[in-house]
């Protein structure tokens, strides 16, 4: 905690449509609020409220939140994150609190809307840090996070190759960090791993072990992916929320006025339930298993999430049609690596290899 | 594909129509007989119908030709005739989450089972709910079938307008392409002047309610609003219905028709369906009678019927159920005054996320105010288990309370 004090001031951040490069070029560090940093969910709000918000609640109202972070950003990405605003509102007092309009569609008239969200928010964080807000730190910061997102690709290629039971946890594990360190100390893990991994050989023995694409709920925790490998299983996909939904593509920005394309890049990336493209997101997906590209698909049924709850229905008539076992797994924020948990994924991994 | 049975709606609804109850209102009547007229004009064909979320203005829709209902008054309707529990118990059969609204799930399985029509298209949009939309795009692939996301920011600030705007002109090109027809903006104008016409009776016939004594038992205007009044905002016989709606109420007002009121209460959100004596146990046993609710109420301005766009927008965008909570508690404080409420009470459907999320902040404003205030908490739509012995309690305490 005292290493990162003497850095930059911290803006938690709760989703994945929240550009990140903006808040780094305003000279403040993005921190993902994962919901792990709390213990329990906060018992005032109700309990059909997605667990993650609840435990958010009571993340921010410790003293840990109000030491670390100097501000907070919030979307009107989904009701529950609506009424975490409200909550902020009525009970947090952080130097700064935005709540950003995020589009549901990618249309120009959304990216259009969207860019100018982003350009007042950049505003106000270049305000309240005292500084003017400089288009050449906003096109550095998002060449920083593509440098990111290309070491990402490089490493999911390899995932999804196979013979690397750990490696998808390890990945997760360093996302799990990112919020802990800057990203340039982040991608020079990434760049380790990659070239510790791209000097060894797979491990063809360990090839036969079921190939699982693990998707669902705002974020999955590494110790699941871990647990998986231990079971037996190999992870060579993940199709979560948070983290940047890894798979992005990059962020093409002019140099000159760069928001327009941070905002194209935003409403384009691997859309989340809420967004309209999330069908032919599903698509894709269904076109992957279709390919034999997994032997069986984890489903993480958030508690409360109504946004990808409507897609149970839809995976299974894929998975039907497929032949793919899909394993639905509903889960309170927090309980990953849940006796319960582990023994469900241990009788998924039997029936898998038969 | 099941022939919708016709017969099981004429059963229902001719028999609401007939025989009122204790608290039936003329308009109650007129509803229920515009609904089974258009229904039966959906399934000859000779009415082009879409699924739409409440605030999807629906005199765009009818400018067109094209009636609108809501997924929300289908479950609603199917819930007070006694198939809730077990359409529930279907959609959990074909692996619909109980994290999704039950309202949704009936409205699914409403479809699946043949209990209506499978609409033309669904239109969809977001301030007040985030299951209808996923809802809409779900049916829209499951019954190949238009899907339309107007989507809406969740503040009020001209950037937010504008935005709307834009989505509106899209809605627009969208249903040119449905219907095949070009727009017709005069086809609009005439809509928005009978929308006009019925936001004037209604905000009229609202203002009697401020009465001293009540007039009418609150469960009349709970049964008809919300959902099923802003679905039909354009359509002339809805104006004709709310103009007769504010005589009914003049006329008991004039010949003194006031009714027993041991204490005045604000309804908010909504009502146990599926339990037709819920409502009567509250208002004529206990005798607190509600005087408001939060459904009837009219946030709009008149719109503009040569330039509605912005109206529409703004329309939906001031919703007090949209958005922040702020916005919800400043509605209900001035509620609490003008209808000069004694208590408030507040069923917290549980399918609902966006409002139960902000009750805890509705309460503390409402007592702050100095008004008693009881959560009632349940899924009001799903007659198995329900919790309605409990919350008879409760209200019986609440009224000893109020006294």
């Amino acid at each position: 905690m005292a290493e990162q004090s003497a850095g930059p001031a911290a803006i938690g951040v709760f989703c994945s449509y929240v550009p990140l490069e903006l808040i780094e070029a305003t000279g403040f560090r993005p921190q993902l609020i994962t919901g792990l940093e709390a213990e329990r969910s906060d018992p005032r709000l109700p309990a059909n409220l997605c667990s993650y918000v609840r435990r958010c609640a009571t993340f921010l109202d410790s003293q840990v939140a109000q030491q670390e972070l100097s501000g907070l950003i919030v979307t009107d990405s989904c009701f529950p994150m609506l009424r975490l605003w409200d909550n902020i509102q009525e009970r947090a007092n952080f130097p700064f609190q935005y709540l950003l309009k995020v589009p549901r569609l990618n249309s120009q008239s959304a990216i259009d809307f969207f860019g100018r969200e982003l350009e007042q928010l950049a505003e106000d964080l270049s305000l309240i840090n005292g500084i003017a807000f400089d288009k050449e730190k906003l096109y550095s910061a998002i060449e920083l996070y593509n440098h990111f997102r290309s070491l990402n690709q490089r490493l999911l290629k390899i995932i999804m190759v196979g013979g690397r039971p750990q490696l998808a946890a390890r990945l997760t594990g360093l996302h799990a960090s990112a919020s802990l360190q800057n990203r340039r100390e982040l991608n020079l893990q990434l760049e380790n791993l990659l070239a510790e991994i791209e000097g060894s050989e797979p491990d063809v023995s360990k090839a036969q072990r079921p190939r699982l694409l693990v998707a669902g709920s705002h974020f999955i925790d590494h110790k699941l992916m871990s647990t998986l490998a231990d079971l037996g299983g190999e992870v060579v996909g993940v199709d979560s929320c948070l983290y940047d939904r890894i798979d992005t593509d990059l962020i093409k920005a002019d140099k000159n006025d760069p928001i327009p394309g941070l905002a194209a890049g935003y409403l384009y990336k691997t859309p989340c339930p809420r967004m309209r493209a999330n069908r032919e997101h599903l698509f894709q997906i269904g076109s992957q298993t279709d390919n034999g590209d997994y032997d069986g698909i984890i489903f993480l049924q958030m508690k409360s999430c109504a946004l990808h709850s409507y897609n149970l229905p839809v995976w299974r008539n894929m998975m039907h049609e497929t032949g793919v076992p899909l394993l639905i797994l509903e889960i309170e924020d927090g309980e990953w690596a849940s006796p319960r948990t582990v023994t469900r994924l241990e009788a998924f991994l039997e029936s898998l290899r038969g | 594909m099941k022939k919708v049975d016709i017969d099981f709606y004429k059963r229902i609804l001719i028999f609401g129509h007939k025989f009122k109850g204790y608290a039936g209102l003329e308009i109650n009547g007129a509803l229920a007989g515009m609904q089974l007229d258009h229904l039966e004009q959906e399934v000859s064909g000779e009415l082009s119908v879409v699924w739409s979320s409440p605030l999807v203005p629906s005199e765009i829709l009818t400018s067109f030709g094209v009636d609108s209902v809501t997924p929300e008054t289908v479950a609603a309707f199917l819930a007070s005739a006694g198939k809730g529990g077990e359409l529930l118990l279907g959609s959990e059969a074909n692996f619909h989450s109980g994290d999704c609204c039950s309202f949704q799930r009936i409205a699914i399985m409403a479809l699946e089972t043949g209990l209506v029509p499978v609409p033309q298209a669904f239109i969809a949009t977001v301030p007040i709910c985030d299951d209808n939309p996923r809802m809409s795009d779900f049916l829209s692939q499951k019954y190949d079938r238009e899907y339309f996301l107007l989507d809406v920011p969740a503040t009020r600030d001209q950037a937010a307008v504008d935005y709307t705007v834009g989505q509106l002109r899209e809605l627009i090109s969208f249903l040119e392409k449905l219907t095949g027809q070009a727009f017709d903006p005069e086809r609009l104008t005439t809509a928005i002047k009978e929308s006009n016409r019925t936001r004037f009776h209604w905000q009229k016939a609202n203002k009697l309610r401020q009465t001293e004594a009540p007039v009418i038992y609150g469960v009349a205007p709970l049964r008809m609003t919300g959902g099923l009044l802003l679905q039909k905002l354009g359509s002339p016989e809805l104006s004709e219905a709310m103009a007769g709606y504010e005589n009914e109420l003049s006329g008991r007002i004039r010949t003194k028709e006031f009714l027993p009121c041991r204490h005045r209460l604000l309804w908010l959100h909504l009502f146990p369906l599926f339990d037709n004596k819920f409502m009567q146990f509250i208002e004529v046993e206990l005798g607190m009678m509600v005087v408001f609710e939060e459904s009837s109420h009219v946030w709009w301005e008149e719109i503009d019927p040569i330039d509605p766009l912005s109206g529409l927008a703004r329309r939906i965008l001031d919703a007090p159920l949209a958005g922040t909570v702020e916005r919800r508690i400043d509605t209900v404080l001035k509620m609490i005054k003008d209808y000069d409420i004694d208590g408030v009470v507040n069923f917290s459907h549980v399918g609902c996320k966006s409002l139960t999320g902000g009750v805890l902040f509705l309460a503390s404003a409402i007592k702050k105010a100095g008004v008693p205030f009881l959560e009632l908490s349940g899924d009001c739509l799903d007659n198995r288990s329900p919790a309605t012995a409990q919350w008879r309690s409760r209200l019986e305490a609440f009224a000893e309370m109020l006294d």
